[in-house]
C-alpha cells in the first residue's frame, strides 16, 4: 500500500503500541467518533480505557486523540488556552514520545487540537480537528441524576427544566448567571454541554469550519459536532445571550477583543489581565503589539 | 479431525496500524463533511466483488465485535474467507441484527437495516454500499450537518426508490442508518443527519435549522 506514512520507526516508546493504545480499542472509539459525527451532540457511550493519567487530565480526549492522530499529523494542546502547563506540556510529550508525531503551539500550523477548557482565538480551518477533554457530558445531570430518565429526555427534546433552571437564574441574580459550561443546543435537536470553555467562547462553536470531537473518559461518552453545524446557545427573547467583556485589555499583546485572564501579581493588590491564549497572546507580540504593562517593563 | 480448507488468502494491510488509521482519516473526513469524496491509498487486494475501498473500510473498522450482514452479491466464499481471516467478524444472517452490512449488489430496502432507538440511535447499521460510480457533478444536492451550504456530487447509480426512501428516514432523525458509499478506491458518506435538496429548490427557499 503506497502512499501512507510507513510508522515513525525508532522514535517512538519501544514496547508501547504507535499512540499508546491497542488497535482494538482505537476500533471501537473510531465507530464510536464516526456515530458521534452522524449524530452530532449525541454522547455515544464507550469503553473508555484507563490511561496513564488520573481522571480529570484529559483521559477522554487522550483516547480520542490516540485513535485519530497519524504519523504526519500535528499536535497542539492547550489548557485553559496555554500551551506551557503542565497538563498541556505532558499530554503533547505523551504523543510525541508513542507516535513519534510533531507538535506545536501554533494554532494555524496544528492538525489536531487537544484543548481543555478554551477554544483557540485564532480562527479554525477546514480539515483541523479541535479534541476537548470533557469533565461531565450530561447537560442535564444537576437536574436529573438518572442516567435511564436523562436518555428518555434527550429522546423527547424534553429540555424544559434546562430552560427553567436559566429562568430561575434570572429571577434571583437579574440574568442568566451561568459562564461557563454555557447549555448550548446543537444542530436544533440536542442539548449539549460544551465542556467547562468560557460561554466566550460558544459563538465560536457555532457553523465552526473545523470539526469537535468531544471526550469523556471517566464518564465514557463520545460526542461531535461537524463543521458547519448550527450551536445555539440557550437564552430568552428579553434575555438574550451574550459573552463576557472587560474594561481592560491585555497588558502584555493590548489585545482589545480576547478572553483575558487576572492575574495577581503582588501583595498589594497589584492586578494585571491577559489573554488566556498564549500561542494568540505571543504572536500579536511578535507582530509588534504592546500592552500597557508590557512597555512599562520594556522601558 | 475435520479438515478446513483454506485457499490462498489475499493480503490485508502490509502495516495494520498505519493504513488503518489513514482509512480512518479519510472515513472520519468524508463522514463529517458529506459530499467530500477520498481516494484511499492503494489495496494489494480485494475479494470479489469487494472493491478496494469498501475492502480498506472493512479492515479498518470491523472486528469481533461487530456483526457484519452481507447482501446476496457479497456473500462469496472469498469474501467471507477474507472477512474471517483478517477481521474476525461473525457473519450476520439478518440484517436488523447487523452493526456493519456490505452491500454489492442492487440497495435493499432501508428499513431492513436497524435504526436504533429514540434513547440509543447510535444502535444502529453503518452500511457500506458499492455505488456505481462517486465522480464531481451536479445531480445530486446535499444540505445537513458538515456542508457549509450546499454540496454537490455525481449520480451515484441510486435508484429513485432509494431516494425517497432516505428522505422518508430522515422523519425518523436521530434514528437512522448511516451510509459509506464505495466506488472503486473512492470513498464518500452519508450519515443519517443528511437531506437531499431536490432540484429546482434553491437557498432561498431552503430553512436552516436553528
Amino acid at each position: 500500500m503506497s502512499g501512507v506514512a510507513s510508522a515513525a520507526g525508532g522514535k517512538t516508546l519501544a514496547g508501547y503500541n504507535f499512540a499508546y493504545l491497542d488497535e482494538q480499542t482505537k476500533r471501537m472509539i473510531r465507530s464510536a467518533i464516526l456515530t458521534a459525527v452522524a449524530i452530532p451532540g449525541h454522547q455515544i457511550p464507550f469503553g473508555s480505557r484507563e490511561m496513564p493519567l488520573p481522571y480529570g487530565w484529559g483521559t477522554g480526549g487522550i483516547q480520542v486523540t490516540a485513535s485519530i492522530i497519524g504519523a504526519d499529523d500535528t499536535l497542539k494542546v492547550i489548557d485553559q488556552g496555554a500551551d506551557d502547563t503542565t497538563n498541556a506540556v505532558s499530554i503533547r510529550r505523551f504523543f510525541s514520545k508513542t507516535a513519534g508525531v510533531r507538535t506545536t503551539e501554533s494554532t494555524r500550523e496544528a492538525t489536531i487540537i487537544q484543548t481543555r477548557h478554551r477554544i483557540p482565538e485564532a480562527p479554525l480551518a477546514e480539515g483541523q480537528i479541535l479534541v476537548y477533554q470533557v469533565p461531565i457530558p450530561e447537560p442535564l445531570r444537576w437536574l436529573e441524576p438518572r442516567e435511564v430518565e436523562t436518555r428518555k429526555m434527550h429522546a423527547l427534546s424534553e429540555y424544559g427544566p434546562m430552560h427553567v433552571q436559566l429562568y430561575e437564574q434570572i429571577a434571583t441574580f437579574g440574568r442568566i448567571a451561568a459562564t461557563y459550561d454555557y447549555p448550548v443546543m446543537v444542530h436544533g435537536r440536542y442539548l449539549m454541554r460544551p465542556s467547562p470553555i468560557p460561554k466566550f467562547d460558544n459563538p465560536k462553536m457555532d457553523r465552526n469550519p473545523a470539526l469537535q470531537l468531544f471526550g469523556a473518559g471517566r464518564e465514557k461518552r463520545i460526542y461531535a459536532v461537524p463543521p458547519y453545524t448550527s450551536v445555539k446557545s440557550l437564552d430568552f427573547d428579553d434575555h438574550p445571550f451574550s459573552v463576557e467583556s472587560w474594561e481592560h485589555c491585555c497588558g502584555l499583546c493590548g489585545a482589545g477583543a480576547s478572553y483575558l485572564d487576572e492575574i495577581v501579581i503582588d501583595d498589594k493588590g497589584g492586578r494585571m489581565f491577559v489573554c488566556s491564549d498564549t500561542d494568540f497572546c505571543t504572536q500579536r507580540q511578535a507582530q509588534g503589539f504592546r500592552g500597557p504593562l508590557n512597555s512599562e517593563a520594556a522601558e | 479431525m475435520p479438515v478446513f480448507e483454506i485457499g490462498p488468502m489475499g493480503a490485508g494491510f502490509s502495516d495494520p496500524v498505519q493504513h488503518s488509521q489513514a482509512i480512518f482519516r479519510c472515513v472520519l473526513e468524508s463522514m463529517a463533511r458529506p459530499g467530500v469524496r477520498k481516494d484511499i491509498p492503494a489495496m494489494p487486494y480485494a475479494p470479489p466483488p469487494l472493491n478496494a475501498a469498501s475492502t480498506a473500510v472493512a479492515l479498518t473498522l470491523l472486528d469481533d465485535s461487530t456483526p457484519v450482514w452481507l447482501d446476496g452479491a457479497a456473500d462469496t466464499s472469498k469474501v467471507r474467507e477474507f472477512l474471517a481471516f483478517h477481521c474476525g467478524c461473525p457473519i450476520a444472517d439478518r440484517s436488523g441484527e447487523a452493526t456493519f452490512a456490505i452491500v454489492a449488489g442492487p440497495m435493499p430496502s432501508l428499513d431492513r437495516f436497524d435504526f436504533g432507538s429514540d434513547e440509543f440511535p447510535e444502535n444502529s447499521t453503518t452500511v457500506i454500499v458499492q455505488v456505481a460510480a462517486l465522480e464531481t457533478g451536479s445531480d445530486i444536492c446535499f444540505a445537513g450537518p458538515g456542508i457549509e451550504d450546499f454540496a454537490f456530487m455525481g449520480d451515484p447509480g441510486l435508484t429513485d426508490g432509494f431516494w425517497r426512501e432516505w428522505s422518508d428516514m430522515g422523519a425518523l432523525y436521530p434514528c437512522g442508518v448511516d451510509l459509506i458509499l464505495t466506488a472503486q478506491h473512492r470513498i464518500a458518506c452519508m450519515p443519517r443527519s443528511v437531506r437531499r435538496i431536490e432540484a429546482g429548490r434553491t437557498a432561498a427557499t431552503e430553512r436552516k435549522p436553528d
